[in-house]
């Protein structure tokens, strides 16, 4: 089995961290009443979504190499599921 | 290849790749079963605050959005560990896989600690499970999401159990690991629709 190395974990908890960091600053209004915002809504959806992917790919090894093809539809297919649930559901209603 | 010979191979095919997946089977469909199952809970709580989007921004505006950030970054910082800890252990290294499993559940004591003193603080300014229908949900999914981390810190505690008598037994460790980074991507979600939505 194919294995993640230690240094392409620690890339992906940076990048974790910095996505966290970068949806904190484009939704913190710095001390203004919050604002109903559609762009900013993308954005943290979108981040979110991103976040979730690499900690299924490179934490739980949600990748061909190890882990089964069922597996790989399900996460990918649910993690875009839910994503378009959430834009359609603000958006849409 | 004859057509025996090249649907036997399919066959093997087939199991060798179910053999692979990181951790006990069991674990992987508890997880996708819990995601589908807080699917329905965020479906839910997106169209009740579709319904009313201002009343639920007013409400989020009482969160604490830096206590939700902080834990972020110490549960993420958690997942990292127990994934390198994977890694130790399938290199036979329980010691390493030891500390990191421990530092990982340092990080989940952290974050319930953090949690409750953000609960308290809501409930000390007047914002209780009954003050609205964004508090009803905010104490609902962080308090789903905290039982399961304390879930997971007991099972990490039988990772700990056994790395301890020096058994670098990675299939635990990988079903333990498998565990967190399920409550890790929750949390993710939920401090994006609770806390970060607008």
């Amino acid at each position: 089995m194919e294995t993640t190395s230690s240094k392409r974990l620690a890339m992906s908890w940076l990048a974790l961290v910095i996505l966290t960091l970068l949806g904190w600053l484009v939704s913190e209004p710095a001390g203004s009443p919050l604002m109903l915002n559609a762009k900013v809504t993308l954005l943290v959806v979108a981040a979110a979504t991103l976040k979730c992917y690499i900690i299924m790919r490179d934490f739980m090894e949600v990748k061909p190499a190890t882990t089964p093809k069922y597996i790989r539809l399900f996460c990918n297919i649910w993690l875009l599921a839910l994503t378009g649930c959430a834009l359609g559901i603000y958006f849409v209603l | 290849m004859s057509l025996s010979a090249a649907s036997e191979s399919h066959v093997e095919e087939f199991w060798a790749d179910k053999e692979d997946v990181p951790g006990e089977k069991a674990m992987w469909l508890f997880v996708l079963g819990d995601f589908l199952i807080f699917s329905a809970y965020f479906v839910i709580y997106l169209v009740q605050r579709a319904w009313d989007k201002q009343g639920f921004l007013d409400a989020q505006q009482h969160l604490d959005i830096n206590l939700g950030i902080i834990n972020t970054i110490v549960l993420i910082t958690g997942s990292w560990f127990v994934a390198w800890a994977a890694l130790a252990a399938r290199e036979g290294n329980a010691a390493k896989a030891l500390s990191l499993v421990r530092l990982t559940m340092l990080s989940g004591f952290i974050f319930a600690a953090l949690k409750v003193f953000e609960w308290s603080k809501e409930i000390k300014a007047g914002y209780t499970f009954t003050s609205n229908d964004f508090f009803g949900f905010y104490y609902v999914l962080t308090g789903i999401h905290l039982i399961h981390l304390v879930f997971g810190l007991a099972v990490l505690q039988i990772v700990v159990a056994r790395l301890k008598k020096g058994v670098a037994d990675h299939r635990l460790v990988e079903t333990g690991a498998t565990y967190w980074h399920m409550v890790d991507l929750l949390w993710v979600l939920i401090l994006a629709f609770l806390y970060m939505l607008r």
